[in-house]
């Protein structure tokens, strides 16, 4: 009798295991169910509008080029109508990031301001080669290279057209350098805040060149070990054999630790000669969470929280401080803080709820509205540290895009700490976003003003932006100008700062908006956030600012209110 | 009398060396391991902001000289127990990337260089 109840014990053991292991195996290979046709349907009708406007606007773009070529043809390169035909090209272009004429051998001849250092006259190689045959067959169309990184140092791909001496013979090449995450994070952000989709975009070598995580970006779909799922695979074998259709795959969520079945519609544009990309719609986006989390700390607890890791760092190793930083039980996370530590060159050294970004370089990351997230954490750090503000995923909030405040300081001259608080009542983490149109916008008044210092002079600048009613002037938008000394040349939002120096303004958070836009402005340009009193209340509000250098001495900008 | 000269005379020495420190590079920085005293230096507006956090001498120090590369230093007493040391104005026509050095001088009178860093003004 006994043997028979331990029999049964046994078995009933046997059973839990197996119905345990059984729950846990489903657990991990999760079916894919099917998905309803009314989703597919409304998913397409979300992307088709937007494969339209992206090929519009790619065939806008080849066609400018097109006739800045033949503007270009016979003239000489020394001739000053150059310059400013480059110029007027990558001001009416907002996404491009440079435009430059090669000669026969691919060599820079002729380029807008060397804003990076990097695009030397006479030295700097074009980064893909192209036979006078291939530019034949192309005909009107300019030629679309694949995603890699640029003569100037950033990511992207160009437009490439030929160019021709007074004679009528092949002379060299036109060719613009187009930033890929600001043609698409726009879009992306529109269809986020819209219809609760995002998008990602392939090649048909399987290079991804644009992904809302910028982490994904420059990957293989194909050869990735990040992509080995069965369904995975099938997925991108379909979406890069065929032009168009739906499909589902299992893929991480936004923690990166479960998998969840992505349903994805996909269309092709042809963006020029020899390029095609498939940019797929995915449905994988969380709806943001209305629960309250736990009090957010102030920024004065932030401030001390990683003044407290600063001396736990000067006063251990490195090794030990990376350590106790990256520890999920450790001192170094309290609620909703952590410390993150990188390199002064972007590595990441300190990330705890993240371990496997650890050695991943994020120099390039950027957040929706082209912030170069670790790029002003440097900037900040080398400045003795301070506040600093970007959007990111908030995983207390399903991992929507919420702004963000965080506080940095250098430990030493090569690498830096730092932790961060979302900002709850900032209008970017309430549903507000700032269109693509409006951030090209920024950008060709900005290029505008760089453009007009050379045909007009700054003078003529400065008056434009201080008539309200010059031909400068976008609503919405106030233009201004600064020297590198931090005087303001002219402000439209605040026209009685013109004259004045504005290296000491710090708004609440202790920022100099000044020296920052400077710091910007000297490293080639790009995007910042920015707290500042708007007139006439005076009250702080955050803005958007796009900068760029008129010329070494002199930078231009451009804002808008967020909100 | 008798402490007046003596401030007098370290303030021409923290002068004299200041102008050494940048010129001849020969810098030491003991401070990072076992610091006397932990100190960081950061920018705001036009304002530089010197906080004490720590070290074995912290009670001890009696003044600050900050000293930003091409600038003569400039001195500042600490009150006893202060965590944060002002210097009103002092980057208002600083701009660039320049050397900073924050040099304690103790109540003894010896002086020991607490934090060195390249800055980026702007």
């Amino acid at each position: 009798m006994i043997r028979h109840k331990s029999i049964g014990v046994i078995g009933i053991l046997l059973l839990l295991i197996f119905t345990s292991g059984c729950i846990i195996s489903a657990q991990n290979t999760t079916q894919l169910e099917p998905v309803p046709a009314e989703q597919i349907n409304s998913m397409d009708a979300a992307l088709y509008p937007l494969t339209y406007l992206i090929a519009k606007d790619m065939e806008q773009a080849c066609c400018l080029v097109g006739k800045t070529a033949r503007e270009l043809d016979g003239v000489p390169t020394d001739d000053p109508a150059v310059e400013l035909t480059l110029l007027k090209l990558r001001r009416d272009i907002p996404f491009s990031f440079e435009a430059g004429l090669f000669d026969k051998n691919d060599t820079l001849i002729a380029s807008t301001e060397d804003r990076g250092k990097t695009m030397e006259i006479g030295v700097g190689k074009a980064t893909h080669h192209y036979t006078e045959e291939e530019l034949k067959a192309a005909g009107p169309a300019c030629i679309v290279s694949g995603y890699s990184m640029l003569l100037h140092g950033d990511n992207g791909f160009t437009f490439t057209t030929a160019v021709y001496d007074a004679q009528g013979n092949y002379n060299g090449t036109l060719r613009v350098g187009i930033n890929t995450w600001s043609l698409f994070s726009g879009i992306n952000e529109y269809l986020r805040n819209e219809y609760g989709y995002t998008i990602w975009v392939a090649q048909p070598d399987g290079l991804v060149i644009y992904d809302k995580d910028t982490d994904e970006i420059g990957r293989n779909l194909i050869t990735d070990e990040l992509y080995v799922s069965e369904t995975l695979k099938d997925a991108v074998e379909l979406i890069l054999k065929k032009e168009s259709g739906n499909s589902s795959y299992l893929f991480y969520d936004s923690t990166w630790v479960n998998s969840t079945q992505t349903n994805v519609v996909w269309d092709t544009v042809y963006p020029g000669y020899g390029m095609e990309w498939r940019i797929v719609l995915t449905d994988n986006v969380p709806a943001k969470t209305e629960t309250e989390t736990t009090a957010t700390p102030t920024t004065e607890e932030l401030k001390s929280f990683v003044e407290k890791a600063y001396v736990y760092a000067q006063t251990h190793t490195k090794e030990e401080a990376l350590h106790a930083f990256n520890d999920k039980n450790g001192e170094f996370i309290n609620g909703e803080l952590y410390i993150f530590a990188y390199s002064m060159e972007g590595d990441v050294l300190s990330i705890p709820y993240q371990p496997g970004l650890i050695g991943v370089n994020r120099w390039i990351r950027e957040d929706p509205n082209g912030i170069k997230i670790q790029q002003r954490m440097i900037a900040r750090a080398q400045q003795g540290g301070g506040c600093v503000n970007y959007m990111t995923a908030n995983p207390d909030h399903q991992y929507a895009q919420e702004f963000k405040l965080s506080y940095v300081m250098p430990v030493d001259d090569t690498w830096f700490i730092g932790a961060g608080i979302y900002v709850q009542e900032n209008p970017l983490s309430q549903n507000h976003y700032v269109t693509w149109t409006k951030r090209q916008d920024l950008t060709y008044q900005v290029r505008n003003m760089q453009y007009l210092a050379k045909t007009e002079g700054i003078p003529a600048v400065v008056a434009m932006i201080n008539d309200p009613s010059s031909d400068l002037q976008i609503e919405g938008l106030y233009p201004f100008s600064v020297t590198e000394n931090g005087i303001h040349l002219a402000d439209a939002l605040n026209p009685e700062l013109a004259g004045t120096n504005q290296l000491g303004m710090t708004n609440s958070l202790g920022m100099s908006i000044v020296r920052e836009v400077i710091s910007l402005a000297q490293a080639g340009g790009g995007w910042m956030y920015g707290l500042l009193e708007i007139p006439p209340a005076n009250e702080e509000q955050y803005v958007l600012i796009y900068v760029e250098p008129i010329d070494a001495a002199t930078y231009a900008g451009s804002l808008i209110i967020l909100g | 009398m008798a402490i007046s000269l003596v401030i007098t005379v370290i303030l021409i020495l923290v002068a004299s060396l200041g102008g050494l420190l940048f010129g001849a590079s020969i810098i030491f920085d003991q401070s990072l391991n076992d610091p006397d005293v932990l100190v960081h230096p950061a920018i705001s507006g036009n304002d530089m902001i010197i906080t004490i956090y720590e070290g074995g001498r912290v009670t001890e120090l009696a003044q600050i000289s900050l000293e930003i590369e091409g600038y003569a230093p400039v001195v500042q007493n600490v009150p006893g127990g202060a965590t944060e040391i002002v210097y009103v104005g002092i980057a208002s026509q600083v701009t660039g990337t320049r050397a900073v050095g924050v040099r304690g001088i103790f109540t003894d009178g010896s002086m020991k260089i607490l934090k060195i860093i390249d800055f980026k003004f702007t």
